[in-house]
């Protein structure tokens, strides 16, 4: 399970977060909502300590991840996986070296292991034949795939996806989708995914949460979306609605 | 004051930096074999065309000027004396270091200052990976093993490039030069220019590596590292020198 617990944080005098309260149980598949700037990204770097509150505190396996030593810290981002919004892919290395490093560096497993689980997630997001590129060769949405493979390659409990189908065709779109229904529903991953893709919000979502002003400002089950008052919320999901309507 | 304050910030981070370095060397099994290899070759053969090209010129630029200085108070006889003693202590490791420090100090601030603006350092942490051990121990230790070895080769070029100078400038034959450094010679200026020259190494590599863990984002971000590690790291190197020196040769 994640929690955090009032979290606030600013950068100079902005303030990004005022008092975020959010409970992700294990196994659910969590999807937050917000207007760009709102701090989803922001929020969920807490979640793996990339960013450290300014008051506040952010639970992780009933550990509070700020006050720990580095080492410790270490171990607990080993369970987390997380797809970066600018996929943030090591320039340096090919796209197989890419999404081994995980496992290279845990240094577990041995040669052939590695290269069979590298090709396994790869598949997953249809990119096998991409092993040899450089990152510098590949698309936005490939790149944008890598990363998520990536954050899959470890077998991790959890996984924090942020944006990981913008840029992406809306064909392949509908994969990843399919993927993180998946590994949430048959290996029981607990998600977090940060979108502006309604569309699939509404398909993978068990629980959707809406960030802004600093906070949580809905935070409701899939099943009742469509009952929510709140304007800013209806705004997001009208798209859709209208989009039902010509259907 | 901001200025002020921002010294005494980056100094901060800087000492930290040295401090996880230092820890890192625990590690020091995961970097020994490909990465630390990797790191050796970009670097020496990187700046090796630049360090003799220097060489060469400073060899003949020195030779030329010893004879001016000397003329009618030094037998001639002792310029090669006098030459390799200021080349083995002084310019060989110090005017390889502050060549080096422009290339391999400003590549170093724009690579990791880069993976700092693409969150590929984010990315490191994300995975439980020490990106102080997986960025910065490779390159400190390549450092401090390839400044060595250039300035050897700068020396070496400096050496043969001012006995050809001071043939023809100062009708100092190659075999009376050759015949006078060996009389003179002493392991302590190889030695200490050498580990001057480690040292450099040291430097440059670590506050190649401060400058782009420092990176801020935007545009100009890699840019100002770049050119903040190259001036930073020149200051360090010269101010090392002088406190080497006297270490080693008072
Ligand atoms: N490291 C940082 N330093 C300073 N300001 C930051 C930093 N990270 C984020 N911010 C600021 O925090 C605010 C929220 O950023 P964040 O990236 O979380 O937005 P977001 O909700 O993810 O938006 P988007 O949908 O566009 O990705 C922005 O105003 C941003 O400028
Ligand atoms: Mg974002």
């Amino acid at each position: 399970m994640i929690e955090l617990i009032d979290v606030h944080k600013s950068f100079g005098k902005k303030q990004v977060l005022r008092g975020v309260n959010l409970r992700i149980p294990a196994g659910e598949c969590l999807v937050i909502l917000g207007r760009s700037g709102a701090g989803k990204s922001v929020l969920l770097k807490h979640i793996v300590g990339l960013i450290q509150p300014d008051r506040g505190r952010v639970i992780v396996e009933g550990v509070d991840i700020n006050r720990i030593p580095e080492s410790k810290l270490y171990k607990i981002r080993k369970n987390i996986g997380f797809v970066f919004q600018g996929s943030a892919l090591f320039d340096s290395m090919s796209v197989f070296d890419n999404v081994a490093l995980p496992l290279v560096e845990e240094g577990l497993l041995d040669e052939s292991e590695i290269r069979r689980r590298v090709m396994e997630v790869l598949e997953l997001v249809e990119l096998q034949e991409a092993l040899n590129l450089m990152p510098s060769e590949l698309s936005g949405g490939m790149r944008k795939r890598v990363a998520i493979a990536r954050a899959l390659v470890a077998q991790p409990k959890y996984v924090l996806y942020d944006e990981p189908t913008t840029d992406i065709d809306p064909i392949t779109s509908e994969r990843i989708n399919d993927l993180i229904i998946e590994l949430n529903t048959d290996v029981g991953v607990t998600s977090v995914v940060v979108t502006h893709d309604i569309h699939s919000t509404l398909r993978i979502a068990d629980r959707i949460v809406l960030l802004s002003g600093g906070i949580i400002k809905v935070d409701v089950k899939r099943e009742h979306v469509w009952e929510v008052d709140d304007p800013e919320f209806q705004e997001f999901i009208k798209v859709f609605k209208m989009l039902k309507n010509i259907e | 004051m901001n200025a002020f304050l921002r010294f005494f910030e980056h100094l901060g981070m800087g000492t930290i930096l040295l401090w996880r370095t230092l820890k890192s060397f625990r590690e020091i099994g995961k970097v020994l074999k490909h990465p630390l290899w990797e790191q050796m070759d970009i670097m020496f053969f990187g700046s090796v065309p630049l360090v003799i090209l220097t060489a060469l010129f400073s060899g003949l630029v020195t030779t030329v000027q010893i004879g001016y200085y000397g003329r009618g108070y030094v037998p001639m006889d002792y310029v090669g004396v006098a030459l390799a003693k200021m080349v083995m202590i002084e310019l060989g490791p110090v005017l390889s270091a502050l060549i080096v420090a422009g290339r391999i100090g400003a590549g170093i601030a724009a690579e990791i200052g880069t993976m700092r603006v693409t969150e590929q350092i984010d990315s490191l942490e994300c995975m439980g990976i020490d990106p102080v051990r997986f960025l910065v121990l490779p390159r400190v230790l390549a450092g401090v093993i390839v400044l060595p070895l250039l300035t050897i080769v700068a020396e070496f070029i400096a050496i043969v490039s001012s006995s050809i100078a001071a043939k023809f400038y100062i009708g100092v034959p190659a075999y009376i030069y050759f015949h006078g450094l060996r009389l003179f010679f002493v392991p302590l200026d190889l030695w200490g220019g050498l580990i001057k020259a480690s040292v450099f190494g040291f430097i440059i590599t670590i506050v190649g590596s401060h400058w782009g863990f420092a990176t801020e984002k935007g545009a100009t971000g890699v840019g100002k590292s770049t050119t903040n590690a190259v001036v930073t790291s020149s200051l360090f190197i010269i101010f090392a020198d002088y406190i080497l020196t006297v270490m080693i040769y008072r």
